[in-house]
């Protein structure tokens, strides 16, 4: 059978499959609800899709649902977004970040002792930002003292999406103050229930709680719970950040694009379909998000055919937080005043519910959320345009 | 891309990094003709090298990096249009205009009324109108495809000097002009949406194209200009805008990629990539006039050649009204 013809036969079946089995209503039955009923929805969701193997495409060939290209993880994606089911917000550390690590650099020992666990839902969070050390991520300070074969935890991290429901954390922390700041860094596999542990959700904008700042007051964590060698954590990290493979973007992409009739519903209901201003600021919408799935097909093509660059992978994100604002924004001017009343909040609602202001404050997750804009166009200006760093040196007069 | 997409890119690269910028259609016209660049899209059986529009794209794409002078955009259009027609004279034609000869089709929307085989009205943006030996033409209603010979009786020229000196624009007005049969290439309105998409997907590849120049020009500025004793590309606030640039060209890139591939709908699709791409090569454009600070207002510098192309990018092919319209048409 050609790679083609096996696309779209996964293509029917993901899609067959979704019709029967995505959340009906689910936007509806998370509005206005406690955030214990969010995640109840999300547990029941995750072990769906990993029963039927949608879950760990991208794990590798002999781990359950492994083994698939990246081409077909693309047909999986682009098919959840069709169906507009919800994402796997609570899980998405443990099947992409904490899997990868422990599969990529992790040792038999702790690949046996944790991936069962991820697969039976158990939910990591990422221990990586502190107050800060956000987009200087290697100037993170909490601590990680070696004593006997225990390291002993001190400090503080920061959004850690649903760390306030994770049982384990990876984390990312100092265990040596001299040389540069990046090779005095470990990466640890802590126990969100140790003693010594606190968590205190933040209370986003929208009203949500999806993000929690963590604690750590003399926390163990055993030298066995080490991934890699003491001070090799920065170049774990990366592989953790590098685990999603740009998959994400093209699933946010297509779910933009399959969500684009909301803004004309909006333009409907408010008698503005033939208002010219905003026609124009439609066509210019219309023309972006096309260009942004395009951006996010052909950065995935680059991977899949190894001919990715420095830089792109920036790029992709920039384009897509731009976008996101512009499609959303669009939105709430279209809205008018009506979309100024409160609405509740919708967990876990993604950026396309149609409720413009709700949407629009949570595309500035896009836009903040790993690798702020800035971040992204210092990437792309010194990295991929070669344009010269600003000197490290800094003094007060 | 494939194969030989890549060896003529870089082969194109090679002849254009030479030229200065907005090199005259005189130096370049008969080097390219030379080097086949003409028959790009053309099949193999006529000659061509059979790249079909990526490939006539391509060309258009790596000549305006350079804001080349030269009419390539209504070259490859009318020669297109002509290698796949059933004119008696086809043969002889293509033999002449794949190897230097030129005719021409206006960048703008048709005013012409043809009936009982004559041609009444004026087209506009006729690049290089004075050096073509016969008109793409077709009518008001975008329903009939014909090739005229450029001395007819009845057929005048002026030139309309436009503030792009990258072009030649002319007016060509018709009185009367016999349209023998033999002449027309095609009554079907599909034939002429046909040009017309391939007119936006090449006025396309144009700003892309000059968006890359123009950015690459930026950045040699700012790497080499220094004010508070560094040099301006290490400013984060100039930076950030060149990435943003950056992003936007890989962005128009990618959507005329996407768009040469996996168009369902190839009017719809010319005009979407016509719309986002002369977006951001204006954008591209008025940013670099800005970070290039005063010697970008000077005529002597070359900042002023890509953004007076910019400006007058917008309004050929489907304007960005009627791209808008189209878009929002097809939306609503």
């Amino acid at each position: 059978m050609t790679t083609d013809n096996k696309q779209s036969e996964l293509r029917q079946q993901v899609r067959k499959w979704l019709a029967s089995n995505t959340p009906k209503a689910w936007r509806e039955t998370m509005t206005g609800v406690d955030q214990q009923v969010f995640v109840a929805a999300q547990q029941a969701w995750f072990k769906n899709l990993v029963a039927e193997g949608y879950a760990t495409p991208h794990w590798p060939a002999g781990y359950h649902g492994g083994g698939r290209s990246l081409a077909e993880q693309q047909v999986i994606y682009e098919e959840i977004a069709r169906a507009d089911a919800p994402r796997l917000i609570m899980y998405f550390v443990s099947l992409y970040h904490a899997a990868c690590t422990l599969i990529e650099c992790g040792t038999k020992e702790q690949q046996e002792k944790y991936l069962p666990g991820i697969l039976n839902g158990e939910i990591w969070c990422q221990g990586f930002s502190e107050p800060n050390a956000g987009s200087d991520l290697a100037s993170l300070k909490t601590k990680a003292e070696r004593r006997g074969d225990k390291y002993i935890i001190n400090g503080q991290k920061i959004w850690s999406t649903m760390g306030q429901y994770a049982d384990r954390c990876l984390l990312l922390a100092r265990s040596d103050n001299t040389g540069v700041p990046q090779a005095g860094l470990t990466y640890l596999l802590l126990d969100m229930k140790a003693k010594g542990v606190s968590v205190r959700p933040i209370h986003q904008i929208t009203g949500d709680d999806e993000f929690a700042e963590i604690f750590f007051d003399d926390v163990e964590v055993d030298i066995a719970d080490r991934v890699g060698e003491e001070g090799q954590g920065w170049a774990i990290a990366q592989t953790t950040l590098a685990s999603e493979r740009g998959l994400t973007l093209v699933e946010l992409s297509q779910r933009m694009r399959h969500k684009m009739p909301l803004l004309v519903e909006t333009l409907k209901q408010q008698g503005l379909s033939s208002n010219q201003a905003l026609q124009k600021d439609l066509a210019k919408v219309i023309a972006k998000v096309d260009a942004c799935c395009a951006v996010a097909d052909q950065y995935l093509l680059k991977r899949i055919t190894h001919t990715e660059g420095v830089g792109d992978a920036s790029i992709v994100k920039l384009f897509y937080a731009r976008t996101l604002r512009d499609f959303v924004s669009l939105g709430r001017d279209c809205a008018g005043l009506d979309g100024q009343y409160f609405t509740d909040c919708v967990r876990g609602a993604t950026q396309e519910t149609g409720l413009w202001m709700l949407d629009f404050m949570n595309s500035y997750n896009w836009s903040i959320a790993g690798g702020s804009d800035e971040i992204q166009r210092n990437i792309i200006a010194e990295r991929m345009l070669g344009m010269p760093r600003e000197p490290k040196q800094w003094t007060t007069k | 891309m494939s194969e030989m997409l890549n060896e003529l890119q870089a082969s194109i690269r090679q002849v254009m990094d030479d030229k200065s910028n907005g090199t005259s259609e005189q130096e370049i016209w008969p080097q390219l003709a030379e080097l086949g660049w003409l028959l790009v899209g053309v099949d193999e059986e006529k000659g061509g090298l059979e790249q079909g529009l990526a490939g006539m794209c391509l060309v258009v794409r790596e000549m305006a990096r350079r804001v080349s002078a030269a009419p390539i955009i209504p070259a490859l259009l009318t020669i297109d249009a002509i290698a796949y027609s059933n004119l008696v004279s086809r043969d002889a034609l293509l033999e002449n205009l794949m190897y230097g000869g030129l005719a021409s089709c206006s960048l703008a929307s048709s005013e012409l009324q043809i009936s009982d085989n004559k041609i009444n009205g004026t087209l506009t943006a006729v690049p290089s109108a004075d050096n073509a030996s016969a008109f793409l033409v077709w009518d008001k209603t975008e329903d009939m495809l014909a090739l005229v010979d450029a001395a007819t009786v009845g057929i005048e020229i002026a030139h309309r000097p436009t503030w792009d000196s990258t072009r030649r624009l002319f007016d060509v007005a018709f009185s009367n002009v016999a349209l023998p049969e033999s002449a027309i290439l095609s009554r079907d309105s599909a034939s002429v949406a046909s040009v017309l998409s391939q007119r936006d997907f090449l006025i396309a590849a144009d700003c892309l194209g000059a968006a890359e120049g123009v950015l690459a020009m930026t950045l040699e500025h700012l790497m080499v200009r220094e004010q508070f004793s560094r040099p301006l590309a290490m400013f984060q606030a100039l930076k950030h805008r060149c990435a943003d640039i950056k992003s936007q060209i890989v962005a128009a890139e990618s959507l005329l990629m996407d768009k040469l591939v996996n168009a369902e709908d190839l009017a719809l699709a010319g005009a979407t990539v016509k719309q986002f791409n002369s977006e951001v090569f204006s954008w591209a454009a008025e940013d670099a006039l800005q970070l290039h600070g005063g010697v970008g207002m000077a005529s002597e510098h070359d900042c002023h050649l890509f953004l007076k192309r910019a400006m007058l990018n917008k309004h050929l092919g489907h304007t960005d009204k009627q791209t808008t319209q189209i878009l929002v048409a097809n939306f609503i």
